[in-house]
Protein backbone atom coordinates (compact mmCIF):
# COMPACT_ATOMS: atom_id res chain seq x y z
CA UNK A 1 0.00 0.00 0.00
CA UNK A 2 1.33 3.36 -0.62
CA UNK A 3 0.49 6.82 0.31
CA UNK A 4 0.78 9.62 -1.89
CA UNK A 5 2.24 13.36 -1.55
CA UNK A 6 0.95 16.03 -2.79
CA UNK A 7 3.60 19.07 -4.08
CA UNK A 8 2.34 21.40 -6.24
CA UNK A 9 0.70 20.10 -9.51
CA UNK A 10 3.07 16.58 -9.19
CA UNK A 11 2.07 13.43 -6.50
CA UNK A 12 5.02 12.08 -4.53
CA UNK A 13 4.26 8.67 -3.13
CA UNK A 14 6.30 7.29 -0.11
CA UNK A 15 6.29 3.39 0.69
CA UNK A 16 6.94 4.38 4.77
CA UNK A 17 3.91 2.63 6.40
CA UNK A 18 4.47 -0.80 4.19
CA UNK A 19 8.05 -0.58 5.37
CA UNK A 20 7.24 0.29 8.88
CA UNK A 21 4.67 -2.13 9.57
CA UNK A 22 7.47 -5.03 7.89
CA UNK A 23 10.11 -3.99 10.36
CA UNK A 24 6.83 -3.88 13.04
CA UNK A 25 8.50 -0.05 13.86
CA UNK A 26 6.08 2.63 14.90
CA UNK A 27 5.47 6.23 13.92
CA UNK A 28 7.36 7.35 17.07
CA UNK A 29 10.31 5.24 16.78
CA UNK A 30 10.98 6.35 13.35
CA UNK A 31 10.31 9.52 14.27
CA UNK A 32 12.68 9.61 17.04
CA UNK A 33 15.06 7.42 15.13
CA UNK A 34 15.32 10.52 11.98
CA UNK A 35 15.22 13.06 14.67
CA UNK A 36 11.83 14.22 13.84
CA UNK A 37 8.25 14.25 15.66
CA UNK A 38 5.57 11.52 15.71
CA UNK A 39 3.58 14.32 13.61
CA UNK A 40 5.61 15.14 10.81
CA UNK A 41 5.93 11.28 10.12
CA UNK A 42 1.90 11.19 10.44
CA UNK A 43 1.73 13.91 8.13
CA UNK A 44 4.31 12.74 5.50
CA UNK A 45 2.67 9.08 5.34
CA UNK A 46 -0.74 10.73 5.10
CA UNK A 47 0.03 13.09 2.00
CA UNK A 48 -0.76 16.50 4.02
CA UNK A 49 3.62 17.32 4.17
CA UNK A 50 6.06 16.44 2.09
CA UNK A 51 9.59 16.11 3.54
CA UNK A 52 12.87 18.10 3.32
CA UNK A 53 15.49 16.58 1.01
CA UNK A 54 17.66 16.03 4.28
CA UNK A 55 14.70 14.57 6.25
CA UNK A 56 13.92 12.42 3.10
CA UNK A 57 17.96 11.24 2.91
CA UNK A 58 17.09 10.26 6.95
CA UNK A 59 14.30 8.01 6.75
CA UNK A 60 15.77 5.80 3.59
CA UNK A 61 19.09 5.35 5.24
CA UNK A 62 17.40 4.54 8.15
CA UNK A 63 15.71 1.87 5.97
CA UNK A 64 18.84 0.67 4.11
CA UNK A 65 17.21 2.46 1.31
CA UNK A 66 17.72 4.92 -1.29
CA UNK A 67 15.84 7.96 -1.48
CA UNK A 68 13.64 6.91 -4.79
CA UNK A 69 13.17 3.65 -2.98
CA UNK A 70 11.17 5.03 -0.63
CA UNK A 71 9.94 7.94 -2.20
CA UNK A 72 8.32 7.29 -5.98
CA UNK A 73 9.16 10.47 -8.00
CA UNK A 74 7.58 8.89 -11.06
CA UNK A 75 5.04 11.14 -11.08
CA UNK A 76 7.09 14.40 -11.30
CA UNK A 77 9.34 13.10 -14.42
CA UNK A 78 6.32 14.52 -16.61
CA UNK A 79 7.37 17.89 -15.14
CA UNK A 80 11.03 17.78 -16.06
CA UNK A 81 11.90 19.18 -19.78
CA UNK A 82 15.02 17.92 -21.11
CA UNK A 83 16.71 20.32 -23.77
CA UNK A 84 17.35 18.26 -26.80
CA UNK A 85 21.00 18.17 -28.32
CA UNK B 1 21.39 18.36 22.57
CA UNK B 2 24.32 20.40 24.53
CA UNK B 3 22.69 23.36 22.60
CA UNK B 4 18.96 22.77 23.63
CA UNK B 5 20.08 22.33 26.85
CA UNK B 6 21.77 25.69 26.88
CA UNK B 7 18.81 27.51 25.22
CA UNK B 8 16.93 26.23 28.38
CA UNK B 9 19.00 27.33 30.47
CA UNK B 10 19.09 30.89 29.31
CA UNK B 11 15.04 30.76 28.76
CA UNK B 12 15.16 29.84 32.27
CA UNK B 13 17.58 32.76 33.24
CA UNK B 14 15.09 35.08 32.02
CA UNK B 15 12.22 33.66 33.19
CA UNK B 16 13.60 34.17 36.78
CA UNK B 17 14.35 37.98 35.54
CA UNK B 18 10.45 38.29 34.90
CA UNK B 19 9.31 36.92 37.59
CA UNK B 20 11.39 39.27 39.84
CA UNK B 21 10.06 42.49 37.79
CA UNK B 22 6.52 41.23 38.19
CA UNK B 23 6.97 40.20 41.58
CA UNK B 24 8.68 43.74 42.09
CA UNK B 25 5.97 45.77 39.96
CA UNK B 26 2.85 43.85 42.29
CA UNK B 27 4.66 45.07 45.38
CA UNK B 28 5.65 48.56 44.36
CA UNK B 29 2.67 49.34 41.82
CA UNK B 30 0.64 48.36 45.24
CA UNK B 31 2.58 50.87 47.35
CA UNK B 32 3.29 53.60 45.11
CA UNK B 33 0.01 53.77 43.17
CA UNK B 34 -1.12 56.89 43.88
CA UNK B 35 2.36 58.26 43.07
CA UNK B 36 2.50 56.74 40.03
CA UNK B 37 -0.21 57.99 38.87
CA UNK B 38 -2.46 55.03 38.38
CA UNK B 39 -6.67 55.30 38.55
CA UNK B 40 -8.28 55.13 41.15
CA UNK B 41 -10.11 51.75 41.22
CA UNK B 42 -13.61 53.67 40.87
CA UNK B 43 -12.56 55.00 37.99
CA UNK B 44 -11.59 51.35 36.77
CA UNK B 45 -13.96 49.84 34.61
CA UNK B 46 -14.69 45.62 35.87
CA UNK B 47 -12.88 44.35 33.44
CA UNK B 48 -9.85 46.77 33.20
CA UNK B 49 -9.43 45.69 36.56
CA UNK B 50 -10.05 42.24 35.60
CA UNK B 51 -7.37 42.29 32.82
CA UNK B 52 -4.59 43.36 35.06
CA UNK B 53 -5.11 40.72 37.10
CA UNK B 54 -5.63 38.18 34.51
CA UNK B 55 -1.93 39.76 32.65
CA UNK B 56 -0.05 40.25 36.16
CA UNK B 57 -1.09 36.73 37.91
CA UNK B 58 -1.50 35.14 34.90
CA UNK B 59 2.19 35.21 33.40
CA UNK B 60 3.58 35.25 37.03
CA UNK B 61 2.08 31.65 37.21
CA UNK B 62 3.04 31.17 33.69
CA UNK B 63 6.51 31.83 34.24
CA UNK B 64 6.17 29.35 37.16
CA UNK B 65 5.36 26.72 35.26
CA UNK B 66 7.43 27.30 32.53
CA UNK B 67 10.69 26.95 34.89
CA UNK B 68 9.55 24.14 36.90
CA UNK B 69 9.12 22.09 33.07
CA UNK B 70 12.30 23.66 32.02
CA UNK B 71 13.93 22.11 35.36
CA UNK B 72 12.31 18.90 34.61
CA UNK B 73 13.21 18.65 31.45
CA UNK B 74 17.04 19.30 32.18
CA UNK B 75 17.06 15.99 34.82
CA UNK B 76 15.29 13.91 32.18
CA UNK B 77 17.17 13.47 29.55
CA UNK B 78 14.88 11.42 27.70
CA UNK B 79 12.21 14.44 27.84
CA UNK B 80 15.10 16.84 26.67
CA UNK B 81 15.68 14.55 23.76
CA UNK B 82 11.94 14.60 22.53
CA UNK B 83 11.52 18.30 23.55
CA UNK B 84 14.67 19.34 21.12
CA UNK B 85 13.41 16.92 18.12
CA UNK B 86 10.07 18.88 18.89
CA UNK B 87 11.59 22.38 18.76
CA UNK B 88 13.77 21.71 15.29
CA UNK B 89 10.95 20.06 13.95
CA UNK B 90 10.93 20.96 10.42
CA UNK B 91 7.01 20.60 9.89
CA UNK B 92 6.73 22.63 12.80
CA UNK B 93 8.81 25.55 12.04
CA UNK B 94 7.18 25.45 8.60
CA UNK B 95 4.12 25.65 10.36
CA UNK B 96 5.43 28.40 12.54
CA UNK B 97 6.49 30.83 9.22
CA UNK B 98 3.13 30.32 7.40
CA UNK B 99 1.42 31.49 10.49
CA UNK B 100 4.06 34.83 10.53
CA UNK B 101 4.73 33.35 14.03
CA UNK B 102 7.49 36.04 14.63
CA UNK B 103 5.61 39.19 13.75
CA UNK B 104 2.08 37.80 15.28
CA UNK B 105 3.97 37.22 18.83
CA UNK B 106 5.75 40.26 18.67
CA UNK B 107 2.78 42.07 18.04
CA UNK B 108 0.52 39.99 20.49
CA UNK B 109 3.14 41.45 23.04
CA UNK B 110 3.35 44.58 22.18
CA UNK B 111 -0.84 44.86 22.17
CA UNK B 112 -0.86 43.08 25.73
CA UNK B 113 1.35 45.17 27.28
CA UNK B 114 -0.21 48.32 25.74
CA UNK B 115 -3.49 46.78 26.92
CA UNK B 116 -2.03 47.03 30.87
CA UNK B 117 -1.17 50.51 30.83
CA UNK B 118 -3.67 51.84 29.57
CA UNK B 119 -5.74 49.56 31.70
CA UNK B 120 -4.03 51.89 34.43
CA UNK B 121 -4.88 55.30 33.08
CA UNK B 122 -7.49 55.57 30.10
CA UNK B 123 -10.72 53.74 29.84
CA UNK B 124 -11.59 54.50 26.47
CA UNK B 125 -7.90 53.75 25.11
CA UNK B 126 -7.67 50.69 26.89
CA UNK B 127 -11.22 49.44 25.79
CA UNK B 128 -10.10 49.99 22.08
CA UNK B 129 -6.56 48.14 22.63
CA UNK B 130 -8.50 45.00 24.26
CA UNK B 131 -10.98 44.52 21.53
CA UNK B 132 -8.24 44.74 19.02
CA UNK B 133 -5.94 42.37 21.25
CA UNK B 134 -8.76 40.08 21.49
CA UNK B 135 -9.02 40.13 17.17
CA UNK B 136 -5.44 39.68 17.08
CA UNK B 137 -5.38 36.66 19.47
CA UNK B 138 -8.21 34.97 17.37
CA UNK B 139 -6.36 35.46 14.00
CA UNK B 140 -2.95 34.57 15.09
CA UNK B 141 -4.86 31.18 16.67
CA UNK B 142 -7.16 30.62 13.34
CA UNK B 143 -3.67 31.05 11.41
CA UNK B 144 -1.80 28.39 13.31
CA UNK B 145 -4.97 26.07 12.83
CA UNK B 146 -5.33 26.61 9.15
CA UNK B 147 -1.86 25.84 8.40
CA UNK B 148 -0.92 22.81 10.78
CA UNK B 149 -4.20 21.23 9.45
CA UNK B 150 -3.03 21.85 6.12
CA UNK B 151 0.39 20.72 6.22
Amino acid sequence: MQSKLSKGGGTIKTRIPELRRERKLSQEELARAVGTTRQTITSIEVGRYTASLPLAYKIAHYFGLTIEEVFDFSELEGEVHHERA
Amino acid sequence: MKEHKKRIQRENRLLWVGIVLLAVFIVVGGEFWNELGFLHSYQMTDRARQMQSILLFGFLVYFIIRLVMNKKKLKNPFQMEADSRRQQDERRLLVGEKAAKLSGDLTLVGLTLAVFVTSLYNMDMFNALYYTLLGCVLLRAGSWFYYSRKY
